[in-house]
């Protein structure tokens, strides 16, 4: 079950689809008592993204499922409860984020980080570059205004030479 | 003044994003940092406080006047609340926070700042209560007297005279060069203009802070006054001077942490106010005292004021706060209403360390008054029911009617202390006997007037007072002497 939660929440990479899964999750769970397995699947199809989707209908597609609906339904929540528990870490950056660029960090944060994080990217011109990044409450200034603000705060000397 | 969120963020490197706000009480997730009272900076550049840590939240209580944002940012300070002190505060009003309230009037920047809320100095820094506290009012400096560095609470119903009194009371100790703090705590603005105005009259303004909230303030802000009270009073008293603190009223004080701590969630205890009560007002009341300084013996005398609605002292918080002072003095409604000034019940009153400042004399007058007034008292019950009356009792009611007049206090603000026992001496030898009560008043008026304009009266009086060790030897000299002082024939 653990490997399969991991699994399914790897797929998960920002706190949109984080919302997305858990409400698709929410409707599942009403699906499994109204014409079992069939609305079950459709569910699966119309509210999930296809990683997550095709992810979900393997693992309960084991026969032990077929006829438990109840059985789902316990497993679904330590699910619900496992999205429940992700840690957001929140990027701060001047762009706005494409697919290609959000699939690189999560690529990186799953690799580095570990699965239960989702990514909560926010667009701020005033980054100019770089990102500020929070993390469980940590924040961290990595922007070129910063970069910049420091040059001129220690170098201040070397700057004013340079110009003059 | 509002503070750059950037800097404290970059600075300590914690960030944390409001989660719920009720009231003046914030819900944040983050700040992993946090500890119990520091300061943070949310988004709008105004302030707040931890309060409580929990498992996944920090509980802030944010000194905005406006509702912060939900989803907004806070950032840690790693500082404490301090309140900025200098020489310049006096005769300043100022908030909790030690902004002048008047906007057209900012104060400079000070040299110090204190923490607010800091643990009351331990008993090797106090002293035996030796000196009195003059108040200029008759009956409480002869019936219930206060000593420097007592905590006397002043409880009564509104419209009693109590807000007289304590003006009475800081007028005496600023004439004797002392400072006073005056706190305001959650009052309506009018007020404050009110007590502003009675300074200003006396003439006392530039010796005195008045530390302020209104009741329009978030509760925060209230519930800091009386502790920025204190810390202006212990800034003053290491700076040699000895205080008086006012804190008016604790009863408005309890209401304001009962309401945040219900918002907290607390758990209610009596009358739903909190299991800290008596802890946080006795916490703050512990800070005034009498102290030894490098600049010598101060003291900071604190006057806590409590409402009794319909003259009921059995409250909650009325009797938690009679508990941890050292004595109170309870003005009366109906005394009040049957025009006795100060309307204060000398025998519901208590004081507890003011009697051992007392020379023996005026331990005598103390007792003299007492037993008589008491008895005066016994003796109406017994007039009530119309029997005859002896010349012995007549007389005994005159006598009690002479010196509710010297007791009465309607027209003067402050009188001298040896006025106040010559006064005695003149009324306890039965020389006001026979002069109907405008006399009396006119010859009270010459005796102030003339102790006040006239150095060789005063130094004469003086004289008199400090050279009679009991009421016997004082009526001697006032036989002699009052006569001529009194404009009497």
């Amino acid at each position: 079950m653990e490997e399969f939660i991991s699994r399914f929440l790897s797929f998960i990479r920002t706190i949109d689809e984080r919302d997305l899964a858990r409400a698709g999750i929410g409707v599942l769970k009403e699906s499994l008592y109204r014409s079992f397995p069939k609305e079950f699947h459709e569910v699966l199809r119309t509210k999930f993204s296809t990683r997550t989707g095709d992810c979900l209908r393997d693992f309960f597609s084991k026969p032990s499922y077929l006829r438990n609906p109840d059985l789902i339904k316990a497993d679904l929540e330590a699910v619900l409860g496992a999205i429940d528990a992700m840690r957001i870490l929140r990027l701060e950056v001047a762009i706005e984020p494409s697919d290609a660029f959000v699939d690189r960090i999560a690529g990186w944060v799953l690799s580095n980080l570990g699965s239960d994080i989702v990514l909560d990217i926010a667009r701020d011109r005033t980054v100019v570059g770089g990102a500020r990044i929070v993390f469980l409450g940590k924040y961290r200034e990595n922007t070129l205004v910063d970069m910049v603000k420091n040059v001129f705060e220690t170098k201040r000397d070397v700057v004013m030479k340079e110009l003059l | 003044m509002r503070r750059d969120i950037e800097q404290f963020l970059s600075a300590t490197g914690e960030i944390g994003f409001v989660e719920k706000a009720v009231s003046s009480l914030v819900y944040a997730r983050g700040l992993p940092g946090a500890r119990q009272n520091e300061v943070v900076v949310f988004d709008s550049g105004e302030i707040g406080r931890v309060v409580a840590l929990h498992e996944s939240q920090v509980e802030l209580l944010s000194f905005s006047r406006e509702a912060v944002r939900i989803g907004s940012r806070v950032a840690r300070t790693d500082t404490f609340l301090e309140l900025p002190l200098g020489g310049e505060v006096l005769g300043a009003t100022i908030d909790p926070l030690g902004y002048s309230i008047d906007p057209t009037r900012p104060l400079p920047p000070m040299k110090e700042a204190r923490p607010l809320d800091i643990v009351p100095s331990g008993i090797e820094t106090r002293l035996r209560i030796t000196r009195p506290a003059r108040t200029g009012v008759t009956l409480i400096d002869r019936m219930i007297p206060i000593g420097k560095g007592q905590r006397e609470l002043v409880v009564g119903d509104q419209k009693t005279g109590k807000s007289h009194f304590l003006l009475s009371s800081l007028l005496t100790h600023v004439r004797e060069g002392g400072v006073g703090v005056y706190a305001v705590i959650g009052k309506g603005k009018i007020d404050t203009k009110k007590i502003e105005e009675s300074f200003r009259a006396l003439d006392v303004q530039n010796r005195i802070v008045l530390v302020v909230s209104h009741i329009d303030d978030p509760a925060s802000i209230i519930y800091l006054t009386p502790y920025a009270a204190m810390t202006v009073a212990e800034y003053f008293r290491d700076m040699g001077n000895d205080v008086l603190v006012v804190l008016d009223d604790l009863s408005m004080h309890a209401k304001i942490h009962r309401e945040l701590s219900l918002l907290g969630r607390r758990f209610p205890g009596r009358n739903s106010y909190p299991g800290d009560m008596f802890y946080t007002h006795s916490r703050l009341l512990e800070r005034a005292g009498n102290f030894v300084t490098p600049k010598g013996e101060r003291a900071i005398t604190c006057f806590p004021v409590a409402e009794a609605p319909q003259g009921d002292i059995t409250g909650y918080i009325q009797t938690n706060l009679m508990s941890m002072t050292d004595g109170h003095l309870f003005f009366d409604h109906v005394l009040f209403s049957q025009g006795r000034r100060p309307a204060v019940d000398p025998f519901l009153s208590v004081t507890r360390v003011g009697r051992q400042t007392q020379s023996p004399l005026e331990h005598e007058i103390a007792r003299e008054l007492v037993a008589f007034l008491k008895n005066a008292e016994r003796l109406h019950g017994f007039v009530s029911f119309g029997a005859e009356l002896g010349e012995h009792i007549k007389r005994t009611l005159e006598k009690e009617s002479e010196i509710l007049q010297y007791l009465d206090q309607t027209e003067y603000d402050s009188i001298p202390s040896p006025v106040q026992v010559f006064l005695f001496g003149v009324v306890w030898n039965d020389l006001w006997q026979g002069h109907t009560r405008p006399v009396i008043r006119q010859m009270i008026k010459t005796l102030i007037e003339s102790y006040g304009a006239k150095p060789d009266i005063r130094r004469q009086i003086d004289n008199i007072v400090a050279s009679s060790d009991s009421v016997k030897a004082l009526g001697i000299f006032i036989r002699d002497f009052a006569p001529k002082y009194l404009g009497m024939k």
